[in-house]
């Protein structure tokens, strides 16, 4: 047993913890000095406020290489955004492409309008290790004629990363609007909306952006314009009862999550001094000494594609006679190594790489999380697998 | 129209972010005395602000702020205690 009393946090992909030491300056700041409503009021503080969500905006825009900041609006996590984007822009008769290693953000708002007989939709199989095949989208893309495809960038359960240019040209080339979850990819992977012909994209702050829980958005293309789930003060407009259209008004309601936001931005510069390439490089690497210290456990299985280039930083393992959520306990108990077992809100993507009902135990490294962590995770399946198969 | 001294011009915008951005702009172009100012009610029941600058620069200022757009909604000046639309 190895209970040095560290907890050793490999349950980045649920949420990213530590944050980088800016980020809670940052928001301490804006309480302490700050403290102002946004857009709400014309003194100082108001206006330094809404500065900060304008220059959140903005880094979020330049990290996307969306061309016009004013399309990126702040939500409270990506599957509020997601619920934007899929309410605000189906109609009842569209047909939906998705994939079957959806997120339940994704999903249940999907399932939800089909069983209201709103949309048709179809759900693209992926492989036994999350992977899917440009080839079977575009068949569908072909035979479905849909209006809307929705995808996930970074599958949360197996790191799978969808071919998104391969699959942006598809939909464009279709007349497809591309709606990407970019939950577990923005700030770990390069996106380009422009390049990867994206046209909604929605994100969440406090994963790999590294900004505090309760911060996400929703970014779309010109000429894409969800209506919003919620209606209300905006700042703007004041005379009139009705929403405004314009953006990003149209879509932010009610005060914005500022220290929140403050945060985020925080995040967002740090991202920028780093490069997502080399948050990338660093992330791939311990990815790859887990996969490497986990090859050959007897009894222990991974899922997901074999190499780390080829995935998030998101490794699950499944041990034989071991159900997901004693392992995860015992993990914790033994060596202090924190995971999230089960089925990751995503029953669809477990079901396509077997390992549903159960799940799987999901150890997701991040920015922070050394090689003695990875050593130690590895050391810990060991002890659990040999305990299992009778070596102790 | 004449511009008296030492008077100020504003432009107005629908959201708050497009004021931010415009004084962004403002101030890459090297525009003095840029700032933020509550919207004046004679000419927006707006609660938010607007970005004001000097009237003397109106005319490159607005050819600038005209990139943005139907997100401009419009460009007063200073003038006898009120302000006038310029065109």
């Amino acid at each position: 047993m190895h209970n040095t009393g560290k907890l050793i946090y490999l349950d980045n992909g649920a949420t990213s913890f530590p944050k980088p030491p800016a980020v809670e300056a940052a928001m301490s700041h804006f309480l302490l000095k700050v403290g102002g409503s946004p857009g709400r009021s014309g003194h100082r503080l108001s206006q330094e406020a809404a500065r900060v969500v304008f220059a959140c905006r903005e880094a979020l825009a330049s990290l996307i290489g969306a061309p016009d900041s004013k399309r990126v609006v702040f939500t409270l996590n990506a599957t509020q955004a997601l619920n934007t984007a899929i309410y605000g822009t189906l109609r009842r008769g569209d047909r939906v492409v998705t994939t079957s290693m959806e997120h339940n953000s994704v999903m249940r708002p999907l399932r939800d309008l089909e069983s209201r007989r709103v949309i048709e939709l179809h759900v693209v199989p992926c492989d036994r290790i999350g992977r899917l095949d440009a080839h079977h989208l575009e068949e569908a893309v072909r035979t479905h004629r849909p209006r809307l495809v929705a995808a996930v960038h970074a599958s949360n359960v197996t790191g799978s990363v969808i071919p998104l240019r391969e699959i942006g040209g598809i939909c464009r080339a279709a007349g497809a609007l591309l709606l990407l979850d970019a939950a577990q990819s923005a700030g770990a992977l390069p996106i380009d909306v422009e390049a990867d012909r994206v046209d909604l994209l929605a994100f969440t702050g406090h994963k790999s952006l590294f900004g505090p829980q309760g911060t996400g958005g929703l970014w779309a293309r010109e000429g894409v314009d969800p209506e919003p789930l919620v209606r209300g003060g905006t700042g703007s407009n004041s005379e009139l009862e009705e929403q405004p259209e314009f953006w990003p008004d149209r879509l932010e309601s009610g005060t914005q999550n500022t220290v929140g936001l403050a945060g985020l931005l925080a995040g967002l510069q740090f991202i920028a001094a780093e490069g997502v390439a080399a948050i990338h490089t660093r992330e791939e690497a311990l990815v790859r000494r887990l996969l490497a210290g986990l090859e050959g456990i007897p009894g222990l299985r991974t899922h997901g594609p074999d190499h780390a280039e080829e995935r998030t930083p998101v490794v699950s393992v499944t041990f034989d006679g071991l159900f997901p959520s004693e392992a995860g306990f015992l993990l914790e108990e033994g060596f202090n190594v924190l995971t999230r077992v089960g089925l990751h809100c995503a029953p669809a993507a477990h079901r396509t790489i077997g390992t549903f009902p159960q799940g799987t135990v999901r150890f997701t490294p991040g920015y922070f999380t050394t090689i003695e962590d990875i050593d130690t995770a590895i050391e810990g399946c060991r002890y659990l697998a040999a305990k299992k198969t009778g070596g102790r | 129209m004449s511009v008296e001294p030492g008077a100020f011009a504003i432009a107005t915008f629908h959201s708050t972010h497009m004021v931010l951005k415009a004084e962004k702009m403002l101030k890459e172009a090297g525009f003095a005395g840029v700032r933020l100012v509550p919207v004046p009610s004679q000419v927006s029941s707006d609660c938010g602000v607007t970005v004001r600058f000097a009237a003397a620069e109106v005319a490159r200022a607005a050819e600038l702020l005209r990139t943005l757009e139907d997100d401009l909604q419009g460009i007063f000046l200073e003038s006898n205690g009120g302000w006038e639309p310029f065109s």
